[in-house]
């Protein structure tokens, strides 16, 4: 009896500046893999990222801290298998365009940060020529797929990662045990107009009233 | 059947006589009502039937005479105000309204397209351009709760004449399409005519025209005064812009929706690439033409001659494949007049 070869570990590279990108990097790092990867995650520095962010990121992969010039004249760019660029439009392009002129370079995937409520084809032509274009899910993939029908990005190849940021938590409360409180994610813009935000909080405020008061 | 036509801008105004024109040549009766364009027209577009407010139609007893409201507004906004007062004039009078059909004519995508909708949900028929948008509707309504009544849906073609009204001329012309807020870029606008400038000097065989997609009036000036003008650099004049789409070897614009018709009447196209693809530039629902250039990539007016036409994969799906437009309004029409008798 023969025991099934072992697949080789790859060595994935992630590029991420914000927290939220970050999370979506620690995502990955955390699912199960069929091949054993080495994770490696180069953090952007800016101000702001949550310390207990980098702390966990740091238990999953080896952590790097440069600035994406720094990285692009990095040489070890070159050594890995794959990297996954989490970054904003003209960032993603710099990375494409700095490593296309390489005879050889590692395979580029790319994603969008969280749930692409607009802005996508904005989003779609900054990714296009990445070997592979990491979507939330199907009704990304089919507005994709309409939009590059009939042109050279025809082929352009996607993949289904899902929007999961964290696993979710095995010991929760039973819903009628649970404190009777609503959270509220509050976001920087949007609603975007001073009116719309205090409609927002008024609408929030009568919520909160005993029933019969509003 | 009676249709009005209600139109407020050029392009609304040349769609409706067009799309009049057609259905007339059907045995449908149609009458096309409107305010009065101000300043200079790019297009001649003769007087509608009747001149009036578009608000003041709202409660005109013409609309008691006809089977269906036809809406095409520049603002959205106005659409829907017209829409909630004709129908709270009809409930109010325990009359049955007309039924509303309204679409933003040119071809919209993403997110400028769902925000159209979004202005039109009250009509009982949408037209959009071409089956690009028809399906980019269902792709993105396709969960919407049934509360939320959804116009039936139908693309109709572009709004534009199939045919161009004359062949290119001999000498070869530059059409540039010269929009009215975009590119937005402070100073871009100039940047981008004094661009023409230097290649009208380049090559005086050429002719450059400057041709303003939206009214205007006789005191502005396109170029800036501190340039020394090209002689082959042309303004054109009023209620000229088919004849020159016809007329033209090539077209440039940032995203003129009038260069669709060049596109179609396999004039060579160019999209000013340099603003990139962006909502705020209108350029996103050029994705895909296989006709967006740099600036820099053109070297004189000669190598225009090289580039491609458009995609016609793409400018097919935007609408250039669908010549039927006004026989499936019709259709669709009598069929909403179905449902509502049974």
């Amino acid at each position: 009896m023969t025991t099934p070869p072992t697949k080789p570990t790859i060595s994935v590279l992630l590029i991420a500046d914000s927290d939220s990108q970050l999370l979506a990097c620690e995502a990955l790092c955390s699912a199960p893999t069929e091949r054993s990867v080495q994770w490696t995650i180069n953090v952007i520095p800016r101000d702001g990222t949550p310390r207990a962010l980098l702390q966990r990121l740091a238990q999953r992969a080896s952590l790097r801290h440069q600035s994406l010039a720094q990285l692009l004249r990095d040489r070890r760019l070159l050594s890995v298998d794959a990297i996954g660029v989490f970054l904003t439009g003209s960032k993603l392009n710099d990375i494409r365009l700095a490593l296309q002129q390489e005879r050889q370079r590692p395979l580029l995937f790319c994603g969008f940060n969280g749930v692409v409520l607009d802005h996508f084809i904005e989003g779609v032509s900054w990714r296009l020529g990445y070997d592979l274009i990491c979507l939330s899910g199907p009704r990304d993939q089919e507005s994709l797929a309409q939009l590059v029908a009939g042109t050279p990005f025809a082929q352009q190849r996607t993949v289904l990662t899902g929007l999961r940021r964290n696993t979710p938590s095995t010991d929760l409360i039973p819903l009628a045990k649970r404190p009777r409180r609503l959270v509220f994610a509050e976001q920087v813009i949007m609603p975007a107009s001073t009116s719309e935000r205090a409609r927002l909080v008024r609408l929030l405020s009568d919520l909160a009233l005993p029933t019969g008061r509003c | 059947m009676t249709l009005l036509l209600v139109s407020d801008g050029g392009l609304e105004r040349s769609a409706c006589v067009l799309m009049a024109e057609v259905l007339h040549q059907q045995g449908e009766h149609c009458i096309t009502a409107g305010p009065p364009l101000q300043g200079h027209q790019p297009l001649a577009t003769p007087a509608p039937h009747l001149s009036i407010d578009v608000q003041q139609l709202a409660a005109h007893p013409l609309l008691d005479q006809v089977s269906a409201i036809g809406l095409f507004l520049q603002d959205p906004h106005q659409v829907q105000r017209f829409i909630q007062t004709y129908q709270g004039l009809c409930s109010a009078r325990e009359q049955t309204a007309a039924t509303l059909f309204s679409g933003p004519l040119v071809p919209l995508v993403g997110d400028a397209l769902i925000r159209d909708l979004s202005l039109r949900l009250g009509s009982d028929l949408l037209l959009v351009s071409g089956e690009h948008q028809r399906r980019q509707l269902q792709s993105l309504t396709f969960n919407w709760p049934a509360s939320l009544k959804l116009p039936a849906v139908i693309s109709t073609g572009f709004w534009f004449p199939t045919a161009a009204p004359c062949a290119p001329a001999e000498q070869p012309l530059l059409l540039a399409l010269i929009q009215k807020q975009i590119p937005t870029h402070i100073g871009a606008r100039e940047q981008l005519l004094r661009q023409l400038n230097c290649w009208a000097r380049q090559r005086p065989d050429w002719t450059v025209m400057l041709q303003r997609d939206h009214s205007w009036d006789a005191t502005t000036a396109l170029l800036p005064s501190d340039a020394p003008r090209a002689d082959n650099l042309v303004d054109a004049a009023p209620g000229q812009l088919l004849p020159l789409l016809g007329s033209c070897s090539a077209c440039l614009t940032v995203s003129s929706p009038w260069s669709l018709a060049a596109m179609a009447w396999g004039r060579i196209p160019i999209i000013v690439g340099d603003y990139g693809i962006h909502e705020e530039q209108s350029t996103s629902g050029f994705f895909g033409c296989g006709a967006m250039h740099r600036l820099r990539s053109i070297p004189h007016l000669d190598a225009v001659n090289d580039l491609p036409l458009a995609n016609q994969a793409w400018l097919g799906g935007m609408g250039a494949e669908i010549t039927d437009g006004p026989n499936r309004l019709i259709h669709a029409l009598s069929a909403l007049e179905r449902q509502g008798q049974r």
